[in-house]
């Protein structure tokens, strides 16, 4: 009789809690890609040879085209963005006048990218790929990015780091 | 004792499972017809002769040495399921796209194709 009881306390003690907890504790995962797949085939280009006709015939047509300082650019691109969030609640406005949440989300979109740029002629002058959906989700998404070190004296260096340029300012 | 965690475990079961599942299918539509593109002749074709054959294209861009028109259309498909605790989510868009290069006296120097948008899918989100 003891064991029964204690069965039905249980198992009312559970559908308190999962009705309690429904709707008031959830976890979302979204994922949205957008462009063509881009994949980099790095021997089939050659800078200064490869003209636009045989970029197109190997990556069809781009997803932007523009023209830069007489330049022809082609960008292919797809983006990939990832959402994770949890939400936590607990409805007691009735009694309490208010009630108490916590909710939290990351997002990151990371980006394949492939930027050919050819001269007036047609001619492939330089490639850029970068392949962003390839990098990890949570070391994206915490990393730090390096802090650029200030100057000393707030003075700019040259190039050769021979010769200190000194600061619009300085009157010297 | 055994039967009455063998219902909790079940009744647990049942309520992580119940949910429900949505998929839908957006389509960013452009009416060119692809299979025209073999009627695209570089170093004969004009401008006009692609308005015509593709209608109105989506962008047009002013190059270096000429034109370029594109025509784009898109098919998105979405999935979506939720759980009692657990929502997930993905959206995959692709795209059909033609990209044709005109010089300066509009006439055809070459194009691009790339049909994507039948290789949409769905899916969950890992």
């Amino acid at each position: 009789m003891g064991f029964r009881f204690k069965g039905i306390l249980i198992g009312l003690c559970a559908v308190f809690f999962l009705t309690m907890v429904n709707g008031c504790l959830s976890y979302r995962i979204l994922r949205e890609a957008k462009g063509n797949p881009v994949a980099l085939r790095m021997e089939a280009l050659r800078v200064g040879s490869t003209t636009m006709g045989e970029a197109l015939a190997i990556y069809g047509a781009p997803s932007r085209i523009a023209e830069l300082k007489g330049r022809d650019l082609l960008v292919y691109e797809r983006s990939v963005f990832s959402q994770n969030s949890i939400a936590f609640g607990i409805p007691i406005t009735d009694f309490a006048g208010s009630s108490i949440s916590f909710s939290g989300y990351t997002n990151l979109t990371r980006y394949d990218t492939l930027v050919l740029v050819f001269t007036t002629d047609g001619i492939l002058e330089d490639s850029v790929f970068e392949q962003g959906s390839a990098l990890p989700y949570l070391e994206t998404l915490f990393k730090e990015e390096a802090k650029r070190k200030p100057l000393p004296d707030h003075k700019a260096v040259d190039v050769l780091g021979k010769r200190t340029i000194p600061p619009v300012n300085s009157g010297e | 004792m055994r039967k009455s965690i063998a219902v909790f475990i079940g009744m647990i079961v049942c309520w992580t499972v119940t949910g429900c599942t949505v998929i839908g299918k957006t389509k960013e539509y452009q009416p060119f017809d692809a299979s025209k593109i073999d009627a695209l002749s570089p170093g004969k074709t004009v401008a006009a002769d692609v308005t015509r054959l593709f209608g109105a294209p989506t962008e047009m861009v002013k190059l270096s040495n000429g034109n370029a028109y594109i025509y784009r259309r898109a098919v998105t498909k979405g999935t979506a399921l939720w759980l009692v605790l657990l929502t997930m989510g993905n959206y995959d868009t692709q795209y059909d796209q033609v990209a044709l290069f005109f010089d300066k006296d509009n006439v055809l120097t070459h194009f691009g194709v790339s049909l994507n948008a039948e290789q949409t899918a769905y899916g969950l989100p890992f």
